[in-house]
């Protein structure tokens, strides 16, 4: 038998958790919310975006 | 965008379209964590399905009530400062992506949204670099019924680029 097979996996560090953690509270963010996160990623990249040329409008939307 | 999906239910209302649901990124990031888009995707339902112009009446309608293409989405129709592109349900797993869609209230607005298996389905059926990615991190956020996704992937004969797309 392959001996490897039993040796013991080293635990996953903390962080791999903690992302995970955090990801799954991002998925499970409410849809009003979550469509402001990506408003705010639009405004974030629009200057980025102008540099290539690119005119990025962020959406309106209710505060 | 709430202004954005009552122009929606209205068009619906008014008889234009028969029904519509959002599908894409802003589909995608109903279930998962927000990914950066530039427009909203609108999957829609027409009245006469046999038009070979289903966009016309959106349109015609849109435009009838002030709603022009966005100035730098040339695609799409700026509807209350957000560029919308509507996509015709052109063929099966759409029309039934659209009909199945989950119905949804955003602040107070009736909406629909395709499921996530669906949006895996016409992720395969799409094929580009980002569908990939997008059918990756549903199945990593183990969100997907098993069930329904498997009989999905069986009709519309995408086991196979499901294989294939997801092999570690």
């Amino acid at each position: 038998m392959d001996k490897t097979m039993n040796t013991p996996v080293a635990p996953l560090p903390d962080d791999y958790y903690a992302k995970r953690k955090s990801r799954k509270a991002w998925r499970e963010m409410p849809y009003p919310e979550k469509v402001r996160c990506v408003v705010e990623m639009q405004k974030r990249v629009a200057p980025i975006y102008a540099a290539r040329g690119k005119i990025i409008v962020p959406w309106q939307i209710s505060p | 965008m709430k202004k954005t999906l009552q122009v929606l239910n209205h068009l619906i209302e008014g008889g234009v379209i028969s029904d519509y649901a959002i599908g894409g990124a802003m589909g995608a990031t109903f279930y998962l964590e927000p990914v950066m888009t530039i427009d909203l995707d609108i999957f829609i339902i027409s009245l006469d399905k046999f038009d070979l112009l289903p966009l016309q009446p959106i349109y015609s309608a849109l435009r009838g009530k002030g709603y022009l293409p966005d100035e730098h989405e040339k695609e799409c129709i700026n509807i209350e400062g957000t560029p919308v592109q509507f996509l015709p349900a052109y063929n099966e797993l759409l029309e039934e992506a659209c009909n199945s869609a989950q119905i949804t209230d955003y602040e107070g607005t009736r909406t629909k949204v395709i499921s996530a298996e669906h949006l895996v389905a016409i992720s395969l059926q799409t094929g580009r670099a980002k569908d990939r990615l997008r059918v990756l991190a549903f199945r990593d956020a183990g969100i997907l019924n098993e069930k329904k996704m498997d009989d999905i992937l069986f009709r519309y004969r995408l086991k196979e680029k499901w294989q294939q797309w997801t092999k570690p």
